[in-house]
């Protein structure tokens, strides 16, 4: 009887999402504790984490929900949103994301579940879309040099204008901003001018250049009100001062517009959102930014290099990285630690399968509708204030802007709000003769005179004489994406075959445990992911008026209550689009806060030697003196040197940045000593959230000490990593920094300056968070932490016989990752953590986190997701790689010729005649169970100071290609 | 009258040679004005700058010198108080792809603007993240009267894509320390 009714209890119980987000069963997490010495969840946790950093409370969350019911929980709140034509422009436009690109690329975890691909041998397919997306920004800008991508339009402007007084012979701190520049580009620009110093002219060009010193200058193109301007003479003017010249530029206009570079700007930027990449109500969307070839070393961000491989064969890579935060920590000029990979991507494909012709086309199409829009706008009595325009027209409606908007919210259409007398329409790929034909019966509706509607002249006959409003002038003559990549895959067979191509070289979280050190590369779930292709979320401008973002607002305003629950923290920010950015809010609110109180005389951060490199340069950004603290031998700070350089700096203390766990992976347990120094002088202490997976539902940043903290979404969130971006970063304060997270004055949230162009950062992708939250609940999250560190410890127990574990916390234990120490081996082998990085791709896997924190180490951080049955894999993988280097050691393999250093092997490896001193076999089939599943790595190990020394960043002439078939399946 | 000494070592690395070559000095009036030490290649190596006054210079020149054996190489020679070097100051930090010849090729640009190289640290290490690796250089340097600091760090950067050169110009600082 009894059994039977555990059997129906049983038989009711929901089924638990918890369960397909940890890997391991209960089994095996058994196995796994006896393992490590213990019985259970609690007394791992009892073991590792020091009692004093342990929360007080429960996680305030609710239970998790299944996730069928996760799913119409979030479809009613995508019906909450309501989805209008938007005719608002400003940077954000409709678009057809092509169905090929949707399907294989954005909605396939091949793509979206990978890495950045700091291991070019297991990232030639993303790095050679990266590569096509430079050169699609290179040959449309008319600047040589492109980077990968940037995180939205107005921080690239922010990253140009920094580029500008680096470069800039001027003595002079002005830096000129046309007034026809985005709204929200300015408002960042201005965020990021106010700690270094810099003063912001806006004015008009034609009339407020003329004799003005400025470092730099930066003018839209086409302007946001649609007109677009010989910017030749206004470039010459800056130059004649010393200041370099930025155009942001929409990439669709330079179709038909002479570019930036043929104008004699340095620099351009811009957003690439309109090449497929849905609105998502502002982000997340790839920025550009290009420029002349001398600018190179200047440049922000993620560079793709052509370099070549062991066999001189072309291969991709990250080029000249020592320009980069991680290498110039305080010395770095910007603190940008990611792009927009995925984003960028689409963007690419998206050119790629229109050539140059679709994409003209397109811009022909847009352009000709608005010409015909103005023309019938001006048959029914409105003034149309362009004289020039290439898809945006602003319209004078003399008082009348209000009845107009309302008579459009009939429609379901937006139009863009400048003010009482004056509307602004922005057309698109998506615009259609009818939406022409609907915009100007609203205007009829409205025009003076009554009977208006009955004035609607017919398309046709507007059309025959309607007038082109791109000026001949500036009509592109030069051509671009002439490269067959961008002439190859207008079919969608030949799209979807080349697709697959790039992303079987790769590997991601579909084909192995990607067990990167803080970099935390858990399961993104199908059910997390679906609702970012919904029109509900997705198809909506950043800047629609509140009440048809009602669904948003209630997820937004959730997930901080969430974020906020998770971390104790009192209030929450949305908007930074990337970890990097989130500090850097975290730092400008410190400031604000210290200012308000008459201590903006505070201008010292201190920072520990062992940050992660973004901290000191977000901290130099936020205009603070970085006073480094030392680490003991054991890689925890130094309580001592803490003490002594906070009384040394005492009332000039701002702040000082904390990573816990500790970049190390240790939990500190003098973390709230720590705390209390800083607090004791003054200080504020902003805790690094890269680590936040060790913690959630054990321990709260907030609690043990922090007042300020940025989280990566994209980490312990779930958000996928999308082969180098998007990230979300949002930043958690205590109540007394509220009133100085980020506002935006552009669709009115209060607060401090933005910094980011969208008021919510990259908005459609937080459903993927929520989601998580939702499914998981408190149980569900304290078990995936605890299981994380569980995971760890299993890594670190079964390999410290193999290879030292440089660092643990209390009882031997370390926290979410452990960092082996491979320098002892170098010494006596010569073999480096290059080479096992390597032979770790012939073993089927991703690389550990490589000489971070500490030179000559492998960081391990297996997270929740991965079974024992995969960290075993992995293990045997180390152990095997341990027995080849201990052979080295040995003498029975040469160290100029043995499986490590020619590692990883290719299919073409095979071919050649063997003359090796070990087997075909032991190449590349290491472990027998290695031949299950193998995947060949496309090309062999990538030459890093080749590629720099030979800096290529766009297409090549196909000749450099010569080994290519003809078949079309050959790289650009 | 104090004259200065400088001391090299070479030695297997093992514990203890610092505080062997220090007590000699101390027991000989030797005073211990500045030393550089490194662990390279499984070998301890240093130099070191004594003073000693003219009386006590012979006896600590012998004590030093008998230092040297098999597990160790000891070298002593006689410096001489150098007037301070004259011109701007500054501070060069480097750091690109490790290659060969880098280093000649970085001492031949300074060389060619008259730079004279006060002190040099190099190493090399595994980038974070990519594993790359990188040389870096830390150089105190002093340049002739009417130098153009800002030519010398084109030129450097010239020599490379990815070598990043920062340079700043020590203010108020005098001769040598």
């Amino acid at each position: 009887m009894d059994a039977v009714r555990e059997d129906h209890r049983i038989a009711l119980e929901p089924a638990r999402f918890a369960d397909r987000h940890i890997g391991p069963s209960d089994a095996q997490i058994r196995a796994m504790l006896g393992t490590l010495g213990l019985d259970s969840l609690d007394a791992l946790v009892d073991e590792a984490l020091p009692r004093d950093i342990r929360t007080r409370g429960p996680l305030e969350l609710p239970e998790g929900v299944s996730e069928a019911e996760v799913l119409a929980e979030l479809r009613d709140i995508a019906a909450a949103n309501q989805v209008f034509r938007s005719f608002i422009g400003l940077g954000y436009y409709g678009t057809h994301l092509p169905p090929v690109i949707q399907r294989n690329v954005l909605e396939n975890p091949a793509w979206y579940t990978a890495y950045t691909p700091y291991q070019p041998e297991i990232s030639q397919g993303r790095l050679e879309a990266l590569f096509v997306f430079q050169t699609m920004v290179s040959d449309l800008t008319g600047l040589p040099v492109a980077n990968a991508s940037l995180l939205d339009e107005a921080t690239a402007a922010a990253e140009a204008m920094t580029l500008c007084r680096r470069v800039s012979k001027s003595q002079s701190m002005r830096f000129f901003v046309s007034q026809d520049v985005l709204p929200q580009t300015i408002d960042v620009l201005a965020t990021r001018a106010r700690p270094l110093g810099y003063e912001l002219v806006i004015g008009d060009p034609a009339r407020d250049l003329d004799g003005l010193d400025c470092f730099g200058a930066l003018f839209q193109y086409p302007g946001a009100n649609g007109d677009v301007h010989d910017l030749r003479d206004a470039i010459t003017s800056v130059h004649a001062r010393g200041g370099l010249a930025v155009v942001a530029a929409d990439l669709l206009a330079m179709t038909l517009l002479a570019p930036p570079g043929e104008l004699g700007a340095d620099v351009a930027v811009g957003s690439t959102q309109r090449f497929g990449v849905p609105l998502g109500f502002g982000g997340p969307h790839a920025a550009y930014i290009a420029a002349r070839a001398e600018l190179t070393r200047q440049l922000p961000g993620r560079l793709v290099g052509l370099s070549i491989d062991r066999r001189g064969e072309p291969a991709y890579r990250l080029a000249i990285q020592t320009r980069e935060q991680h290498i110039r920590r305080e010395k770095a000029t910007s603190n940008i630690c990611t792009a927009q990979v995925l984003l960028a991507v689409i963007a690419a494909l998206y050119a790629c399968y229109h050539g140059p012709h679709g994409l003209r086309r397109i811009a022909a199409r847009t352009s000709r509708l608005a010409g015909v829009l103005a023309a019938g706008l001006r048959d029914l009595g409105f003034a149309i204030e362009n004289e020039t325009a290439f898809d945006t027209l602003t319209v004078g409606v003399a008082g009348r802007a209000r009845e107009i908007h309302a008579a459009a919210r009939r429609r379901r259409m937006n139009l863009r709000e400048i003010d009482a007398d004056r509307v602004g329409i922005s057309l698109d790929e998506t615009a259609t003769r009818a939406d022409v034909e609907a915009l100007w019966q609203i205007f009829a509706e409205v025009a003076p005179g009554a009977g208006a509607s009955q004035r609607v002249p017919p398309f046709d006959q507007v059309e025959a004489t309607a007038p082109d409003l791109v000026p001949r002038g500036l009509a592109r003559s030069s051509s671009y994406l002439t490269h067959p990549v961008f002439n190859r895959y207008h079919s969608e067979t030949a799209m979807l075959r080349y697709l697959r191509r790039l992303a079987d070289k790769d590997l991601a979280l579909d084909r192995t445990m990607i067990p990167l050190g803080s970099c935390t590369m858990k399961l993104n779930a199908a059910a997390e992911m679906f609702p970012i292709s919904w029109p509900g979320f997705n198809a909506i401008h950043p800047f629609a008026p509140p009440e048809q973002t009602e669904g948003y607002r209630r997820l937004i305003g959730d997930l901080e209550q969430m974020l906020a629950a998770c971390t104790g923290y009192d209030a929450v920010s949305l908007q930074p689009n990337a970890g990097s950015q989130g500090e850097y809010a975290a730092l400008l609110a410190i400031r604000a806060y210290h200012a308000s109180r008459g201590e903006g005389h505070r201008d010292v951060c201190l920072i520990p030697s062992s940050a992660h490199g973004t901290n000191p340069a977000s901290a130099r950004l936020a205009g603070l003196e970085v006073v480094v603290v030392e680490c003991d031998e054991d890689g925890n700070v130094d309580v001592e040197d803490l003490r002594a350089k906070a009384n040394e700096h005492a009332s000039r203390v701002a702040a000082f940045m904390l990573t816990y766990p500790s970049t190390h992976g240790v939990f500190e347990s003098a973390v709230r000593e720590l705390c209390d120094i800083v607090h004791a002088v003054g200080g504020q202490v902003f805790i690094d959230g890269a680590n936040l997976n060790a913690m959630v539902g054990l321990a709260k940043l907030a609690e043990i000490g922090g007042d300020a903290s940025h989280l990566n979404l994209h980490k312990t969130f779930c958000i996928p990593h999308g082969g180098g971006g998007p990230g979300v970063g949002p930043v958690a304060v205590k109540a007394h920094l509220a009133p100085f997270l980020p506002g935006h004055r552009v669709t009115g949230l209060t607060g401090g300056g933005p910094v980011s162009a969208a008021p919510y950062g990259s908005a459609s992708i937080l459903p993927i968070s929520w989601a998580y939250i939702r499914l998981m609940g408190a149980e569900g999250l304290r078990k995936a932490t605890q299981v994380a560190i569980l995971n760890a410890n299993y890594v670190a127990r079964r390999l410290a016989p193999h290879y030292p574990v440089l660092y643990t916390g209390q009882n031997g234990m370390v926290a979410h990752e452990c960092v082996l120490d491979l320098r002892p081996l170098k010494q006596r082998t010569g073999i480096t953590v290059d080479d096992v990085a390597k032979r770790l791709v012939d073993y089927g896997f991703h690389a550990p986190t490589m000489s971070f924190p500490v030179a000559g180490t492998l960081m391990i951080e297996p997270t929740e997701s991965e079974s024992l049955e995969e960290l075993d894999r992995f293990c045997d993988a180390m152990i095997g790689i341990r027995e080849e280097i201990e052979a080295v050691a040995a003498g029975a393999m040469k160290p100029d010729d043995n499986p490590l250093v020619n590692a990883p092997h290719t299919a073409a490896d095979l071919v050649d005649e063997w003359q090796r001193g070990y087997s075909r076999e032991q190449a590349v089939f290491p472990l027998p169970d290695v031949r299950r599943a193998k995947y060949w790595p496309p090309v062999g190990r990538v030459d890093n100071a080749y590629g720099d020394r030979n800096f290529v960043c766009t297409c090549p002439p196909i000749e450099a290609f010569a080994s290519d078939d003809s078949q079309g399946g050959s790289p650009p | 009258m104090t004259v200065p000494l400088v001391v090299t070592l070479n030695g297997v690395d093992r514990p203890g040679v610092v505080a062997r070559v220090a007590e000699r000095a101390r027991a000989h009036g030797g005073s211990w004005q500045q030393s550089r030490f490194a662990h390279l290649a499984g070998r301890f190596a240093g130099v070191v700058r004594l003073d000693a006054a003219d009386e006590s210079l012979v006896a600590l020149e012998r004590a030093l010198r008998e230092l040297d054996g098999d597990d160790l190489h000891v070298t002593v020679e006689r410096g001489e108080v150098a007037p301070p070097a004259a011109g701007p100051r500054l501070t060069l930090e480097l750091v690109g792809q490790d290659r060969p010849g880098i280093v000649r090729d970085v001492s031949a640009v300074l060389a060619r603007h008259g730079v004279n190289i006060d002190e040099l640290e190099t190493e090399v290490e595994s980038a974070s993240m990519s594993a790359e690796l990188l040389f870096r250089a830390r150089a105190s340097l002093v340049l002739p009267e009417g130098a153009d600091v800002d030519a010398l760090q084109a030129d450097l950067e010239r020599l490379a894509n990815e070598l990043m050169v920062d340079v700043h110009v020590d203010a108020g600082r005098g001769g040598a320390e």
